[in-house]
């Protein structure tokens, strides 16, 4: 399990996954009726992009929040509203935000107001790039024939004359030529067999005897 | 330094010593054979993010995934840092729910799971 290096957010987390979803858990340190009974929970920490709303104008109910500087935000992003008199949380219908430009944002208000001129905070309900997923890849979908296979769609140059054993055994097969197709297949096969698909560093040192 | 292939080097290879395809085929034919060596040879790595959202569990994996090396959570000081996986999360998991007190939550992880990119 991980220590507890760090400061929240990043106390205790795990992930498990499943053929198409990636869950991410984090030990449940509330003790709150909000907290369930299980040992790891949904990540229910605050985000990191917070700012000042420096003028919320609401007509009918939409509400024009205007920051101080650049939000950082997108259209869709979820964020927590405060300080407000008439604008925060509970006052609001979603807290999903609709992006003007970069240091205004709109949100919907649960029933019709006029207030204006109010200031507060906001605060994302997400951590910007917060997850960071290392896998191993499908090779990249060639689609013109200008297309390079190492850099624009992964396959190591070693392989390359592997994909062209591949298709020459391919259509020799189409043409009913087996016995070229054979040869092209097993070429193919061992091309594939022989390839180092690990780049080794030394891992010992060669001490001669003196 | 081996030289690297293009699909239309391969064409004009096969073209020369098999006979004539069409660049549709041909591609197609490119294409099986990646299939095939990323099924045989899990060589090629690639690193995606997405946003860590409050009260959402489960985020969609994507179709090119074949299997997960690492997965890291942002801290507080702006570095990645490696998350270990659940073995057995039938044991520990009583319920799997998201939360017992938000209800759009229940929505996001039900049909709205965030994309990777």
């Amino acid at each position: 399990m991980a220590t507890n290096k760090r400061t929240y957010p990043n106390d205790y987390f795990v992930y498990y996954n499943d053929d198409n979803r990636l869950a991410i858990l984090c030990q449940d340190i509330t003790s709150t009726n909000d907290s369930t009974s299980d040992k790891y929970d949904t990540f229910q920490g605050a985000g990191n992009l917070s700012g000042t709303i420096s003028d919320a104008d609401c007509s009918g109910t939409t509400i024009t929040f205007t920051c101080s500087a650049d939000h950082g935000l997108t259209t869709g992003d979820r964020v927590s509203i405060s300080g407000t008199t008439n604008f925060n949380d509970d006052n609001l219908a979603s807290q999903a935000v609709t992006v003007s430009n970069v240091n205004t944002f709109t949100m919907t208000r649960s029933s019709s107001s006029s207030d204006t001129n109010e200031t507060g905070t906001f605060t994302s309900l997400f951590v910007d790039n917060g997850i960071r997923i290392t896998y191993h890849s499908k090779y990249e979908e060639a689609t013109a024939t200008g297309n390079n296979l190492q850099s624009d769609l992964g396959l190591d140059s070693a392989l390359h004359n592997a994909v062209v054993c591949y298709v020459k055994a391919r259509l020799y097969e189409n043409d009913e030529d087996f016995q070229f197709a054979d040869y092209f297949r097993k070429m193919y096969e061992a091309k594939i067999k022989k390839f180092r698909s690990r780049r080794s560093a030394v891992r010992v040192l060669s001490v001669p005897r003196l | 330094m081996a030289k690297s292939l293009t699909v239309q080097n391969i064409i004009d290879d096969v073209n020369e010593s098999v006979g004539a395809a069409s660049d549709t085929y041909m591609l197609r034919l490119i294409n099986d054979a990646l299939l095939d060596i990323s099924e045989k040879k899990q060589h090629y790595t690639k690193e995606v993010t997405t946003d860590l959202k409050t009260k959402q569990r489960w985020y969609t994996l994507s179709d090119d995934m074949i299997d997960i090396l690492r997965v890291e959570v942002l801290d507080s000081n702006g570095r990645y840092v490696m998350v270990p996986k659940l073995a057995d999360p039938h044991k520990i998991l009583k319920a799997d729910t998201d939360s017992n007190s938000a209800s759009e939550t229940f929505t996001d992880s039900s049909g709205a799971d965030d994309s990777l990119t």
